[in-house]
């Protein structure tokens, strides 16, 4: 049997879950009452039943004698452990939670692995990837429900769905299969010049803008800051990397500081991230603009270089209340830099970062054009959510509320995470 | 507060375990880079221009296909370029690239190989932007 890097890698990934949970279980009191939630039997059945389902697929893919890489899906597994571990340590039914959406992840990467004949099929579907991303972004607006301030999410009833996940892997879709057919080619003519600028011809711009523009309004109207600067970015990079002309990222970069000027003129609440990221000691407390990166900062600074311990948490701790508000769904990073210290984070970072090289070092070895822009785009979606969640909470950049991909608490995000995971996987069976 | 024993340990434990998943994951990057660099001392210093083939017309059009080495193109599934269209032969021309230049030949097709209108009989080196005819398909080499 082959792939046995991946085996030898899966086991310290899963290792990583099991000790990160049993430290929590034990700092706990770890009793060993099954009926309780956060209880070290229980933590040990599920980390169990989920090391035995990563090695499954990982069997399965050495017998179907798959050329997929071999390191992307133990990365994803140890960034999942660590999040795990830490959601587990702030809140253990949220955890609970997010097992059940772990196995239907893990399902569903699978089922992609497996059932999709040839990433092929879908190239041709450009204008539905399209209509879709638009759709998912509406979505919310037409029948969504208003949580924590912004109308993001729809209720099915039994399960809340925030439709601008699924929307960026339609996006990163849309963006492949459209610059790689014809008429993405026609993005690199000059047809035009304003100045001494030189255009390609409106057939080939005008569907790109629409798109771009479309979801920017409804972004913007819905006060989605993080997602709209996540689109704005992946649109950038993935036309720089289709078209190779760096007058599409200068341009990009021009107009991403014109918006930002302009958002920031015209509406309160970006003015507010801004203000409280430059000052957030201006109004540190409950409800205030400072008061999120004011609580991230004082995690970052308990933690130290190796952090308070697994389930030691001050900040954020379901028997002394939770002063890091979002902490599972946008503020995950904050108990990492807690709990395990600098060093820990650094880790993490470092699989981020892992990850991202490994998706562009695909992408670069694919034959196909649409294979190579599909991993540069979803490459460039997994670093710019990365950093600008992580760089949120370090106060690096204004922090706005986006999820930590992997590690946060939150279904419909794991769910889009993974089938990136499994696209990725198909591209690398792909290449010669 | 008081830690015990086995906390302190199982604490560094973990970090420890994250370093080694993180470290045996970047073996696997030097090995990328130490492969790039023996590749980089044994071929040119410069890296060749890679030509592109665009199937304008023909199954797969839009399709673009970054050449490298040696490919065959056919209507069969053991070329390299598969064009499935019956007036394609079996393996009907060969492209291959030779100091960034794109080289296209005949391999004794039924309805020929056509660059810019004109039949090949002899292995031919095609510019930017030629169009190939390969039977009723159509390519354009972007360099």
């Amino acid at each position: 049997m082959g792939r046995a890097r991946e085996r030898g890698l899966l086991v310290v990934a899963i290792a990583v879950g099991v000790g990160g949970s049993a430290l929590v279980a034990f700092a706990r009191g770890g009793t060993f009452d099954w009926a309780e939630p956060g209880s070290l039997p229980r933590q040990a059945a599920v980390w169990l039943q989920l090391g035995l389902a990563a090695l499954l697929l990982h069997g399965w893919l050495a017998r179907r004698r798959s050329t997929a890489d071999e390191t992307l899906l133990p990365a994803s597994i140890g960034l999942t452990a660590v999040g795990l571990t830490i959601i587990y340590s702030l809140s253990p039914t949220e955890a609970q939670a997010q097992v059940v959406w772990l196995w239907v992840s893990l399902g569903l990467l699978a089922l992609v692995v497996a059932a999709l004949p040839s990433l092929d099929d879908l190239r041709q579907y450009t204008f539905l990837w399209g209509l879709a991303t638009v759709l998912l972004l509406l979505a919310p607006m037409l029948f969504g429900r208003e949580i924590n301030g912004a109308r993001l999410w729809i209720d099915l009833g039994f399960v809340r769905l925030q439709p601008s996940e699924p929307a960026k892997l339609t996006l990163v879709l849309f963006l492949a299969s459209y610059l790689s057919s014809a008429r993405g080619g026609g993005l690199a003519g000059e047809a035009w010049r304003v100045g001494p600028f030189a255009l390609p011809a409106p057939r080939y711009l005008v569907p790109l803008v629409l798109m771009w523009a479309g979801a920017m309004l409804v972004l913007i109207t819905l006060r989605d800051l993080g997602t709209a600067l996540l689109f704005f970015g992946t649109f950038i990079c993935v036309v720089y990397a289709a078209t190779g002309q760096a007058r599409y990222l200068l341009g990009g970069m021009v107009s991403f500081a014109l918006g930002a000027w302009a958002a920031a003129q015209a509406f309160g609440h970006v003015r507010g991230r801004i203000t409280a990221w430059l000052n957030p000691w201006v109004e540190p407390t409950i409800g205030a603009g400072g008061y999120q990166i004011v609580q991230a900062l004082f995690a970052v600074a308990a933690g130290g270089m190796t952090g308070v311990g697994l389930g030691f948490s001050q900040l954020a701790n379901p028997l002394t209340g939770r002063l890091l508000f979002a902490s599972t769904t946008d503020l995950p990073f904050a108990a990492v830099c807690e709990q395990v210290g600098v060093w820990g984070a650094a880790m993490v970072v470092g699989l981020y970062g892992f990850w991202v090289y490994r998706a562009l070092r695909l992408a670069v070895v694919q034959r196909d054009e649409f294979a190579g822009l599909l991993a540069t785009g979803i490459a460039v979606l997994m670093a710019l959510q990365s950093l600008v969640i992580m760089g949120g909470v370090v106060k690096l950049i204004p922090l706005t509320g986006i999820t930590l991909p992997f590690v946060s608490y939150g279904g419909s995000s794991l769910l889009v995470n993974y089938v990136m995971l499994a696209l990725l996987l198909r591209c690398a069976a792909e290449q010669p | 507060m008081p830690l015990e024993p086995a906390l302190v340990v199982g604490r560094w434990l973990f970090l420890g375990l994250l370093t080694l998943l993180l470290i045996a994951l970047h073996r696997a990057v030097l090995r990328d880079l130490w492969g790039t660099a023996r590749r980089a001392e044994r071929g040119p210093s410069a890296a060749p221009r890679e030509p592109r083939l665009v199937v304008r017309r023909g199954p797969g059009a839009g399709n673009r296909w970054l050449v490298r080495g040696t490919w065959t193109i056919g209507r069969t599934a053991d070329n390299d370029l598969q064009l499935d269209h019956p007036t394609v032969s079996a393996h009907h021309a060969r492209v291959s690239v030779q100091d960034g230049e794109l080289v296209v030949e005949d391999l004794g097709s039924a309805n020929g190989t056509i660059v810019n209108g004109a039949r090949l009989t002899q292995p031919t080196v095609v510019q930017q932007g030629a169009r190939i005819q390969v039977g009723e398909c159509e390519l354009q080499v972007e360099v």
